[in-house]
């Protein structure tokens, strides 16, 4: 094998955390070079640069999810006055996958153009490891280059598993892989899990009109609060979303007209239905099998994900991992953006500079937004005990929704966890319209340690929902969330 | 030959058919996902048919693998982008579905 081009860093991975380390470490004077590679879905979807985010993640999602809330405002324009609005118009999938794919695809080439403009050599070749400073690439075509490189990033990422228990399910049921490049409407649809890619995506169809089924096997956003994610089930049924709860699928065929018959077991009783697709959301995987990590010696933990310092380090010296594919990160984009330019400055500019995930503010996009930073209420009552936080709660319901009258006064909901010695909020819970927008400034005072008495005395801006969270006294246990009059 | 456009599809027809045509070459750089490219490619096309053969129209598909550094040089901006070339140098460019200026680089070129 000729051994032609060494590099200073060899990123494998062409995600949020890859291209924002290969970036970073470019600006800073490495001789960086980037190996990105779709393996195709096994029904063959595929895309280009950016990882799953801009693929097949958060771009496409948040863009489908609010074609969806357009949608349901159409009740709202009425009763504000808008003339010919017809609430039960049929949506144009093919149109709104267009948009979505040209949008990604616009993406894709800004990557490209920022790797270049970066002197990032870009391979858009599958890589493979073959000692700890050499790396295999394979182009579409079977050729073959290798390269050497003196450190090597893996931030290979992950994709979505299946349930193995059904013969021949990859080939049955589509993924959120899939989902975002559907050429047609997917129709009646069953989404099997709990996970909020899964409660995301059936939210989002069934916003746009499908009928909607999600089969669950026990709670929902295992991990988050759990108050917050019954009430976004609440919230997702009075909608008219069905859940099938505490079941796995038994069984999945083709029926004759390709549609899907699936079986199920409840209470021992065995249940079934034709859908036209099913889309299985039960977890992700990380990506890291056919990288040869075994045999350079890079551990990982059983499911395949790498096991990291808190520097990112590997068990292999000059190998690191960031983003999905390593243990115990949370799988978000901006947090392996962040820790992939951290570790640039670590390696080429002496930081001493370690990715904090303490903190974190995220938000679910499910059909009422959830926003949340910091400790879930069973969290916080596990870590500090019961006796030693404060939960104060609201019930709210947003002055825009009084337009339409069968907007519920009950589903919005605000959450503060205390902590009582220092009066530190340490856990926000926010369920309601623009969640993300909502969130994101107070992730900046709860990083800072804002008190609860701080809260309550900044100024709300009136009218609107972020407001409640300034405004919030009922604790609960002692008092009712909902408020008596204005 | 008038009314034909010239498609590049690699570095070396970069080279023969835009740097060293002996007329002026107005370059297109486009892609399949781009909408204001598909507002502007009749226009210019419209353009060169009434230019009575005085110059060429080249259109670049950004996605072409074998012309990612020529794309990424010209394109890194955005699209489309539209350059105007004479005897292999760089006489002007405009970015962006603009009806006014592709005029102005069609006149231009026509006096070249």
């Amino acid at each position: 094998m000729d051994v032609e081009q060494e590099y200073d860093l060899f990123v494998i991975g062409g995600g949020s955390g890859g291209l924002a380390c290969a970036k970073q470490a470019a600006k800073l004077g490495a001789k960086v070079a980037l190996a990105d590679f779709v393996k195709p879905s096994p029904l063959g979807t595929k895309w280009g640069l950016g990882g799953t985010c801009v693929n097949v993640g958060c771009i496409p999602k948040k863009l489908m999810h609010f074609a969806a809330t357009l949608g349901e405002l159409r009740h709202d324009q009425v009763e504000a006055g808008w003339i010919d609005t017809q609430v039960d118009s049929k949506h144009n999938w093919e149109k709104m996958v267009e948009n979505v794919n040209n949008h990604i695809r616009k993406l894709n080439f800004g990557y490209k153009n920022q790797l270049l403009k970066e002197d990032v050599k870009y391979y858009n070749k599958l890589a493979e490891l073959i000692d700890a400073n050499t790396i295999k690439l394979t182009d579409n075509k079977g050729q073959i280059e290798t390269v050497r490189a003196k450190t090597i990033l893996v931030a290979v990422g992950g994709r979505p598993s299946y349930p193995d228990n059904i013969p021949n399910i990859q080939n049955l049921v589509i993924t959120s892989d899939d989902l975002f490049w559907l050429q047609e409407n997917p129709g009646k649809t069953l989404v099997i899990g709990a996970s909020y890619v899964a409660l995301e995506c059936g939210g989002f169809l069934h916003g746009i009109g499908n009928e909607v089924a999600i089969m669950v096997r026990s709670i929902l956003l295992r991990g988050f609060d759990q108050e917050m994610a019954e009430k976004i089930g609440l919230y997702m049924e009075e909608k008219g979303i069905r859940f099938i709860k505490g079941s796995v699928p038994d069984m999945i065929e083709a029926t004759e007209d390709n549609k899907r018959k699936v079986t199920w077991i409840i209470n021992g009783q065995k249940q079934e239905e034709i859908f036209d697709t099913v889309l299985v959301a039960t977890g992700r995987v990380s990506d890291t099998q056919k990288l040869n990590l075994d045999k350079v010696g890079v551990k990982m933990n059983k499911s395949g994900k790498i096991l990291c310092s808190a520097d990112d380090k590997t068990s292999v010296a000059n190998i690191y991992a960031i983003g999905d594919c390593v243990e115990g990160r949370p799988e978000l984009t901006p947090t392996a953006i962040k820790c992939g330019q951290l570790l640039a400055n670590r390696l080429y500019n002496n930081s001493t500079e370690l990715m904090s995930y303490e903190f974190v503010a995220t938000t679910v996009f499910t059909p009422l937004e959830y926003g949340c930073i910091g400790y879930s209420e069973e969290d916080a009552i596990k870590k500090f005990g019961e006796d030693k936080v404060t939960v104060y709660h609201s019930i709210f319901k947003p002055l825009e929704w009084n337009y339409f009258e069968m907007h519920s006064g009950e589903s919005c909901f605000a959450k503060l966890i205390v902590l009582n010695d220092n009066r530190r909020v340490i856990g926000f819970h926010y369920l309601g319209p623009h969640a993300g927008e909502v969130t994101q400034g107070y992730a900046v005072a709860i990083k800072m340690g804002v008190t609860k008495e701080q809260f309550d005395s900044t100024v709300g801006i009136h009218p609107t929902c972020s407001e409640e969270l300034v405004q919030v006294t009922a604790v609960k246990g002692i008092d009712d969330a909902q408020k008596e009059g204005c | 030959m008038q009314g034909q456009v010239l498609q590049i599809k690699s570095q070396a027809e970069w080279k023969s058919l835009v740097l060293e045509n002996p007329k002026p070459v107005i370059v297109d750089f486009y892609a399949d996902w781009c909408g204001p490219c598909k507002v502007l490619k009749p226009k210019l096309h419209s353009l060169h048919e009434q230019s009575q053969g005085k110059w060429e129209l080249a259109v670049v598909n950004v996605d072409i693998d074998d012309l990612q550094k020529i794309s990424g040089q010209y394109a890194s901006q955005g699209i489309p982008a539209v350059y105007l070339f004479n005897k292999g140098q760089q006489i002007s460019t405009f970015l962006g579905n603009n009806e006014a200026k592709a005029k102005e680089m069609a006149l231009k070129a026509a006096t070249l």
